[in-house]
């Protein structure tokens, strides 16, 4: 490295210490994205159980309507089944579900949402209201409880990736220095 | 130009279906072109044979035994995936679907402590599905109307599937549009369809052809419905479907003191059927209606038996 200008190798430890802190963020960012899209399911069911209980909208409507509320990728998932199913497009949910699964691959939905709406779904627009809003309950609670769990434990991991990003990125630069 | 039944089954009918009972059916309707055309109803019931009903028989596919998932997927369709919000409508044992076809349901009802009952588990179907016949109460518009006082409040009597809701909804049909050859102009036409049978209306609006001019009241009481277009609508006509009782009596003999004409229809064979029934002989005695049309069955459904005065 000796024979390597100054200003080249400040150049080379800048562009290290950026990716290594870029890489850092973006691994965090992975992590606060879950913990987000989680709040915006929850959202999406609050509205999904005010819409069908209050309102009584027809289910393609109610999703399409929560969906829009909660937004984010989640609420692109939920007005995707909303506007795949019913009596028009002569689709039930769960092959709606099915179906906007496979057109929508690039959502950045958790894995434990989409185990939780791959349940909820056999049992939404089949059942009279109390039990439907029950279901959703369930869903719901299973969420809070799944969201709260990981939240500490996200938050941490999201920290020390950031810290990491930096801290490793220094060292190469410290190494190559 | 009217649809064939064959085409209204498979736009209308048959995408309801679970595709093992959709591709049965479109089977048999290959097979037997000339019978599909007279197919009146189609019946699913759980762990039995897909039933295909005519005027008077049936033909069962023994081939296809219904699944409960056959019936889930059907009751998500029909719902529009929404079983909540039809509940109530669940209460009368049938729904209407887009097209006007009307679709029967039995199963299991289930009690609750308030004395409230529900149907919960479905395990049949019964889809019935709508014919419209346009033009068959033409002929008998000069008789029921003058060009002075225009169509005469009209009792249409006959025994049940003689096809007194197909001339109600073609004369709401005619008196929207109003009848060159008889003079008649177009009339403001409220409808009060308790039973969903005239308009055959699904989400509100109807499925069948009942006017330009027809503002309906869609499975609402006759004499509440009576009252309220009165009050909110204006209108000329009123149109409703099998008077029965004392309320409904008296709302059509409140609508038509207040200058509104009434055209509805009633059981019965004749008008000695009718004067022998309290309140319909109360109607025709006290002169309300005085017009009547007799339908039979004799020569086929809508058989014209009489079409004049009421004396």
């Amino acid at each position: 490295m000796a024979g390597v200008p100054f200003w080249i190798r400040a150049l080379g430890s800048a562009f290290i210490l950026f990716a290594g802190t870029l890489a850092g963020k973006l691994l965090a960012a992975k992590l606060e994205t879950e913990l987000e899209e989680l709040s915006r399911f929850e959202l999406a069911l609050l509205n999904l159980s005010t819409e069908i209980s209050y309102s009584l909208s027809t289910l393609p409507k109610a999703l399409s309507n929560a969906g829009n509320k909660a937004g984010g990728d989640t609420g692109t998932l939920f007005s995707l089944i909303g506007s795949l199913s019913g009596i028009e497009q002569r689709r039930t949910v769960e092959e709606a579900f099915d179906l906007a699964l496979e057109q929508a691959q690039g959502l950045n939905v958790p894995e434990f949402e989409l185990e939780i709406l791959r349940v909820l779904v056999k049992n939404l627009g089949v059942w009279g209201c109390k039990e439907q809003i029950g279901f959703i309950d369930i869903a719901l609670t299973e969420s809070r409880n799944y969201r709260s769990s990981i939240q500490e434990e996200h938050m941490k991991k999201a920290r020390m990736y950031r810290s990491l990003g930096v801290l490793f990125a220094l060292g190469i630069v410290i190494v190559l220095l | 130009m009217s649809k064939t039944v064959t085409g209204v089954l498979r736009q209308d009918i048959m995408p309801l279906y679970s595709s093992r009972v959709r591709n049965a059916l479109a089977a048999w309707i290959d097979r037997y072109p000339h019978q599909a055309e007279a197919i009146q109803e189609i019946r699913l019931r759980t762990g039995l044979p897909l039933c295909i009903g005519f005027s008077g028989r049936d033909a069962v596919l023994h081939d296809l035994i219904v699944s409960g998932t056959d019936i889930e997927k059907t009751l998500s369709l029909i719902t529009d995936c929404s079983y909540y919000a039809l509940e109530d409508e669940f209460k009368g044992g049938y729904i209407t679907i887009p097209g006007g076809h009307r679709v029967g349901l039995s199963g299991q009802m289930i009690a609750y402590t308030n004395g409230e009952h529900k149907l919960r588990y479905v395990s049949a179907f019964c889809f019935r599905i709508a014919r419209e016949v346009k033009s068959v109460a033409e002929n008998i518009v000069p008789e029921l109307s003058s060009p002075d006082t225009g169509i005469a409040s009209t009792l249409i009597i006959s025994p049940p599937g003689c096809g007194k809701t197909t001339f109600l909804r073609d004369l709401c049909r005619i008196l929207g549009n109003g009848l060159d050859a008889c003079k008649l102009p177009p009339a403001q036409v409220a409808i009060v369809d308790e039973r969903s049978e005239i308009a055959a209306c699904y989400g509100g609006a109807p499925q069948l052809d009942v006017g330009p001019r027809a503002d309906i009241l869609d499975r609402c009481p006759k004499a509440k419905g009576i009252n309220m277009l009165l009050r909110s609508m204006n209108p000329e006509v009123i149109v409703t479907d099998e008077l029965g009782g004392e309320e409904d009596a008296r709302a059509v003999a409140m609508a038509l003191s207040g200058g509104v004409k009434v055209i509805a229809s009633c059981h019965g064979k004749d008008l000695d059927d009718i004067r022998s029934k309290p309140y319909s002989a109360w109607l025709v005695s006290r002169g309300y209606f005085t017009k009547a049309l007799i339908l039979s069955k004799r020569n086929g459904p809508g058989t014209i038996e009489f079409v004049g005065d009421i004396k």
